[in-house]
C-alpha cells in the first residue's frame, strides 16, 4: 500500500545478473530509477574495482565533451536542446563514440593552433606595417630639413640619413649612424627608454610614435596598445648594447632598410602578405565555426549517454562477482509495490543483451534498517522537501508532510493575513504554475529562483489561504472592507458641542443604539479600523487564537504519535506516553482554551447579558490560570457584583486536573524504563533456558540467538536517562510551545502595523494634494508604494512568516511524535542526468 | 549561464543575434527587466487606481484620514465642504494617474515586446 502517509514498504533483494545481460539490466533499472543499490565492495579502493578502466574512459570522454563545449561557449554556437532522453548506448558503441570524440578534439587542437600561428604572424606583419609607416614619416621629416640644410649649404643631393653632418676629422674614417627599429608596449616604453639612456650613457638618439589603432595580442585576445621607437646609435658596441636591451626589454625589433625606395617596395610585400593572411584567417575561423555547429547539434546526446554509461559502470562496480565468474551479484533495496515493474525491466535488459538467461531476483529478511521513500508528486514534493530538510522520517513512521500541505499554509496566513498582499503573491505563484512546463523547459539558472520555482505550489497555497484571512482581519492594504454594513452606528452624544470638546467619541458596545447586537457577519467589523483602540481590541482576539490553533496543533501530534504506536505495536509507549501527554496536554492547556471559549460565551457587553456576565465582571483567564497552578482560591468582593470563578465547582474541577496532570509526569518518567528491563531479563532467561536445552547443538540457532543478544544490549541507566530527557522535554516543553505560538499574534501584529504605516507615510502624501496637479504625485507615489508594498510587505514580511511558520512545524508540532531518524531512499535514477543538473554521480 | 534554444516546432528560426542595422534595437530605450517592472507596475497602478477612483467617488469612510484637509474649522458646513471637495479632488486625480499609468502600459508594454523579439526568455 502506497501513500504520502507512510513512508513505503521496502524490501532487500538479492539480485544474480549474467555477466553479458548486466550492463543492460542496470541501464533498464536506472531509466526507471526505482532501485538502491547497496554497496556490496565497500572496503575496495576506487582504483581496484572491476570497471576502473570503463570509468576512466568514460571521464575521458566526459573531458573532451566539456572541451567541445567551452569552445562552444565561447564562439557563442548554440547548442541545441531538444528534449530527447537517450538510451545508455551498448558498450561497444563506446569505442565508437571515443574515436568520435578524439578526432572532434584533435581538430579543435589544430585549428586553435593554426588560428594562433596565424594571428601571431599577422601581427608581426601589422607592425612591421607600423614601423615602416613610422621610419617613412621620421626620415621623410629629416629629408625635409636635410634638404634645407643641402640648399644652404650646397651638398649633394640626396644625402643618407645616416650621413655624418659633421665634416669628417682627419684622421677618422667616416662614422656611419645605425639605427634599430622595433615595436614594443606602451606602457614598456618609459622604463625601456631610461634603460638605454643609462646603459649607453646617453649616447643613442632615440624617436618614438604610438600606434594609434590597438594590436590583438594572438594569445590572450586582448587588444593592447604598442608604440614604434627608432634608436640611433654609433658604433658597433653600442649596436650589441642596444640589441641586448631590446631583447632584455622584450622589445620585438624588426629590419628597416636605409633606403625609401626599399621600404616601399616592403611596405606592399607586408600589405600583400597581410591581406593574404586575414583571409586565411577568416577561413580559419568559418571551418572552426562550422565543425563547432556541426558537433552542437549532438552535444546535449553525447553528454547524456557518457554520463548514462558512466553511472551504470559505477553501479556496476558495487556488484559482486560469484564464484563461477559467470554473474554478477547485487543487493538492492526495492519498494515492494514496484516488484512488478522492476521485474519488467529485468526481462527488457535481458532481451535487449540478447541473452538467454534470466535474472533472478530474490527476497531477503533481513535485520537492516530500510531507506524510507515517500513517493510524491509535483505537488506534494515541496512540503516533503520542507520536512526532510529537518530530517528524514524514520522507516514506515507517519509523514507529517501530508498534514504540512494545509496547516503550513494556514499558519503563514494566520500571520501574513492581508487580502491585498496575497492577492499580489496569488498573481506571481499563479503564473509560475501555469507556466510551469515552459519555465522547466527554460532551465533558468539562478539559485534563488529556483527556490521560489519549485515552492510554487506552497506559495499558491499561501496566497489563497492569506487572501482568507486577509479577509477575515478585513484587511487590504492597511484599508477594510464594509460589505454587510458594520454594527456600530454613531450616538446622539455626537454633537458639534460635544466633539470641540473630546478628542474621541467612544461608542459602547452595550448601548443597542451604538452596538446593533448583531455583529459583522464575516470577519472583522470594518469600524475597527478607524478606532483609536483598534490594536488593544485586535490583541486580545489574535492572542488567544494563536493559543487555541497551538493548542489543537500540539495535540493533533500527539495523536499522530498513537497511529506510530499502534503501528510499531509499542504498547508500553501507548499506555505510558501517549496517555499520560495527552491528559497532561488536555488538562493543562486544553482547559485553558476552554476556559478561553467559556468565557467568550457566557460574558458579553449588553442588556441580554445580566450583572454577574457583564464585560465589567469578565475574570482575566490567564489570572485564573495561574492561579490553578498556584492553589490559589481569591475572596469574593463584595463590593461588585462579579464572581471569581465562571461557573459553580469551577474550583475543584481545576483541583481535579491540576492532580491529574501532577500524577501524569511520574507515568511518563518511570514505568516505561522498569518494564523494558523486565522484559529484557525475561527475554535473557528465555534465551538461556533455550540454550541450555540445546546444549551440544552447534548452527544456526545459537549464532542467531547470540546475534540477537548483541542487539539487545540494554543499559538500564542509558533507557532511564533517555525516558527522563524525553519526560522533561514534553512537560516543559509544552509550556514553552504554547507560548511559542504567540508569535502568529505577533507577527500578524506587525505586518498590519507596516502596512498601515507605509499607507500613512507614502500613499498619504500622493493623497493629501488639494489640486489637481496631484495627480502627477500620486502617479510617481504610486510607484514608490507598490515597490515597497512588493520588497517590506510581500518579500521580506512573506520570508519572515514562512521561516516562523517553519520553525513551528519543525519544533512545536513535530516534536510530539517525529523521530526523523531515517536515510532517504536513493536509486540509480538518469532523471538528473537527463534534465540537465550538473550532479556529477 | 548557457544558453539552450529549444527547437520544437518552431521552424527553424535564426537564432543569431539583432544586428545593429534592425531599427527596434535603436528604438528599445529600456532593457528586458525594466521594461518588464514598468509593465507589472502599470497593471497594477491602473486596477488599483481606478478602484480607489470609484470609491473616492461614492465617498467611503475609510478613506476619511486620507483627504487633504486644512487646520481647524469654524463650523461644520465648512468642514463638510471640505470633505466633499478633498473626495472629489482625490478621485479626480486617482482617475488622472490611472491614465497616466494606461501610458506607461503602452509604452512599456512597447518596449517589452521589442524585447521580447530579441532574448530567448520566456
Amino acid at each position: 500500500m502506497g501513500s504520502i502517509f507512510r513512508s513505503e514498504e521496502m524490501t532487500l533483494c538479492q539480485l544474480f545478473l549474467s555477466s553479458e545481460a548486466a550492463y543492460n539490466c542496470v541501464s533498464e533499472l536506472g531509466e526507471i530509477g526505482l532501485v538502491q543499490f547497496r554497496d556490496l565492495n565497500p572496503d575496495v579502493n576506487a582504483f581496484q574495482r572491476k570497471f576502473v578502466h570503463e570509468v576512466r574512459r568514460c571521464d575521458e570522454m566526459e573531458r573532451k565533451l566539456r572541451y567541445l563545449e567551452t569552445e562552444m561557449k565561447k564562439d557563442n554556437v548554440p547548442i541545441l536542446d531538444n528534449g530527447e532522453n537517450p538510451e545508455a548506448p551498448q558498450p561497444r558503441e563506446m569505442i565508437d563514440l571515443e574515436a568520435t570524440f578524439e578526432k572532434l578534439e584533435n581538430e579543435m587542437k589544430e585549428v586553435n593552433s593554426n588560428a594562433e600561428t596565424l594571428k601571431k604572424n599577422s601581427l608581426e606583419l601589422m607592425e612591421l606595417k607600423h614601423v615602416l609607416l613610422t621610419t617613412q614619416l621620421f626620415f621623410d621629416e629629416h629629408e625635409v630639413q636635410s634638404t634645407m640644410n643641402i640648399e644652404q649649404r650646397d651638398s649633394e643631393p640626396g644625402t643618407s640619413i645616416t650621413q655624418n653632418l659633421l665634416p669628417a676629422e682627419e684622421g677618422k674614417g667616416p662614422v656611419q649612424l645605425g639605427f634599430v627599429a622595433g615595436v614594443t608596449l606602451r606602457e614598456r616604453m618609459p622604463m625601456f627608454e631610461r634603460m638605454l639612456w643609462r646603459v649607453c650613457r646617453g649616447n643613442v638618439f632615440v624617436r618614438r610614435a604610438d600606434i594609434q589603432q590597438p594590436l590583438e595580442d594572438p594569445i590572450t585576445g586582448e587588444e593592447v596598445f604598442k608604440t614604434v621607437f627608432i634608436i640611433f646609435f654609433q658604433g658597433e658596441q653600442l649596436k650589441t648594447k642596444v640589441k641586448k636591451i631590446c631583447e632584455g626589454c622584450r622589445a620585438t625589433m624588426y629590419p628597416c632598410p636605409e633606403a625609401g625606395a626599399e621600404r616601399k617596395e616592403m611596405a606592399q610585400g607586408v600589405k600583400g602578405r597581410l591581406d593574404d593572411l586575414s583571409t586565411v584567417l577568416s577561413q580559419t575561423t568559418d571551418h572552426r565555426r562550422r565543425v563547432l555547429a556541426a558537433a552542437a547539434k549532438h552535444l546535449r546526446t553525447w553528454f547524456i549517454k557518457v554520463r548514462k554509461i558512466k553511472a551504470i559502470y559505477h553501479t556496476l562496480n558495487m556488484l559482486n562477482l560469484d564464484v563461477t565468474n559467470k554473474c554478477l551479484i547485487a543487493e538492492c533495496w526495492i519498494p515492494t509495490s514496484d516488484l512488478g515493474v522492476i521485474r519488467d525491466a529485468l526481462r527488457k535488459g535481458t532481451e535487449r543483451s540478447g541473452s538467454s538467461v534470466e535474472p533472478i531476483l530474490n527476497r531477503m529478511q533481513t535485520q537492516l534498517k530500510p531507506p524510507t521513500f515517500h513517493r510524491t508528486n509535483k505537488f506534494t514534493s515541496g512540503f516533503q522537501n520542507l520536512i526532510d530538510a529537518y530530517g528524514v522520517a524514520t522507516y514506515r513512521e507517519v509523514n507529517p508532510a501530508l498534514y504540512t500541505t494545509t496547516t503550513f499554509p494556514f499558519l503563514f496566513a494566520v500571520m501574513f493575513g492581508d487580502a491585498g498582499h496575497g492577492v499580489l503573491m496569488l498573481a506571481f505563484a499563479a503564473w509560475m504554475v501555469i507556466r510551469e512546463k515552459a519555465l522547466i523547459a527554460a532551465k533558468m539558472s539562478g539559485e534563488i529562483w529556483n527556490i521560489f520555482f519549485g515552492g510554487r505550489y506552497i506559495i499558491l497555497l499561501m496566497s489563497c489561504f492569506s487572501i482568507y484571512t486577509g479577509i477575515i482581519y478585513n484587511d487590504v492594504f492597511s484599508k477594510s472592507f464594509n460589505i454587510f454594513g458594520s454594527a456600530w452606528h454613531i450616538n446622539s452624544n455626537a454633537t458639534v458641542e460635544n466633539l470641540e470638546h473630546w478628542e474621541e467619541l467612544t461608542l459602547d458596545p452595550a448601548n443597542r443604539e451604538e452596538y446593533s447586537g448583531k455583529p459583522y457577519p464575516f470577519g472583522f467589523d470594518p469600524m475597527w479600523q478607524i478606532a483609536v483602540n483598534k490594536i488593544a481590541f485586535q490583541n486580545s482576539y489574535k492572542m488567544k487564537i494563536s493559543i487555541i490553533i497551538g493548542v489543537i496543533h500540539m495535540i493533533f501530534g500527539v495523536v499522530v504519535s498513537l497511529y506510530n504506536h499502534t503501528f510499531f505495536r509499542n504498547y508500553i509507549s501507548l499506555v505510558f506516553e501517549f496517555i499520560p501527554q495527552m491528559i497532561f496536554l488536555i488538562g493543562m492547556f486544553g482547559w485553558l482554551c476552554i476556559m478561553v471559549f467559556i468565557k467568550w460565551i457566557m460574558y458579553g457587553a449588553g442588556p441580554e447579558f445580566g450583572e454577574e456576565r457583564s464585560s465589567f465582571c469578565a475574570p482575566s483567564v490567564l489570572i485564573t490560570f495561574i492561579n490553578m497552578v498556584l492553589l490559589k482560591k481569591e475572596k469574593e468582593d463584595p463590593t461588585t457584583p462579579c464572581k471569581v470563578f465562571m461557573f459553580e465547582g469551577q474550583y475543584i474541577l481545576q483541583l481535579v486536573l491540576l492532580v491529574l496532570c501532577i500524577i501524569c509526569v511520574p507515568l511518563m518518567l518511570f514505568p516505561k524504563p522498569l518494564i523494558l528491563k523486565s522484559l529484557h531479563n525475561s527475554k535473557k532467561r528465555h534465551h538461556e533456558q533455550q540454550a541450555i536445552a540445546q546444549n551440544g547443538e552447534l548452527g544456526g540457532e545459537a549464532t542467531t540467538s547470540g546475534h540477537g543478544e548483541e542487539e539487545e544490549e540494554f543499559e538500564f541507566s542509558e533507557v532511564f536517562i533517555e525516558q527522563a530527557i524525553h519526560t522533561i522535554e514534553f512537560v516543559l516543553g509544552s509550556v514553552s510551545h504554547t507560548a511559542s505560538y504567540l508569535r502568529l499574534w505577533a507577527l500578524s501584529l506587525a505586518h498590519a502595523q507596516l502596512s498601515e504605516v507605509l499607507w500613512n507615510m507614502v500613499m498619504k502624501i500622493g493623497l493629501s494634494q488639494s489640486s489637481y496637479t496631484g495627480s502627477i504625485m500620486l502617479y510617481l507615489i504610486f510607484a514608490a508604494w507598490a515597490a515597497l508594498t512588493i520588497s517590506i510587505l510581500v518579500l521580506m514580511e512573506g520570508l519572515s512568516a514562512f521561516l516562523h511558520t517553519l520553525r513551528l512545524h519543525w519544533v512545536e508540532f513535530q516534536s510530539k511524535f517525529y523521530k526523523g531518524e531515517g536515510y532517504a531512499f536513493t536509486p540509480l535514477t538518469f532523471k538528473h542526468i537527463v534534465s540537465g543538473d550538473e550532479d556529477d554521480a | 549561464m548557457c544558453v539552450y534554444v529549444t527547437n520544437r516546432g518552431k521552424g527553424g528560426r535564426s537564432s543569431l543575434p539583432s544586428s545593429p542595422l534592425r531599427p527596434e534595437s535603436t528604438m528599445a530605450f529600456c532593457g528586458y527587466k525594466f521594461s518588464l517592472c514598468l509593465l507589472l507596475i502599470s497593471c497594477w497602478g491602473l486596477v488599483q487606481l481606478l478602484l480607489m477612483g470609484m470609491l473616492f467617488y461614492c465617498e467611503t469612510p475609510a478613506f476619511l484620514e486620507d483627504l487633504p484637509l486644512t487646520g481647524p474649522y469654524e463650523n461644520v458646513g465648512q468642514y463638510m465642504n471640505d470633505v466633499h471637495h478633498g473626495f472629489g479632488t482625490n478621485a479626480l486625480n486617482c482617475l488622472i494617474a490611472a491614465c497616466l499609468y494606461i501610458i506607461t502600459l503602452g509604452v512599456s508594454g512597447w518596449q517589452f515586446y521589442l524585447n521580447q523579439k530579441t532574448t530567448y526568455q520566456v
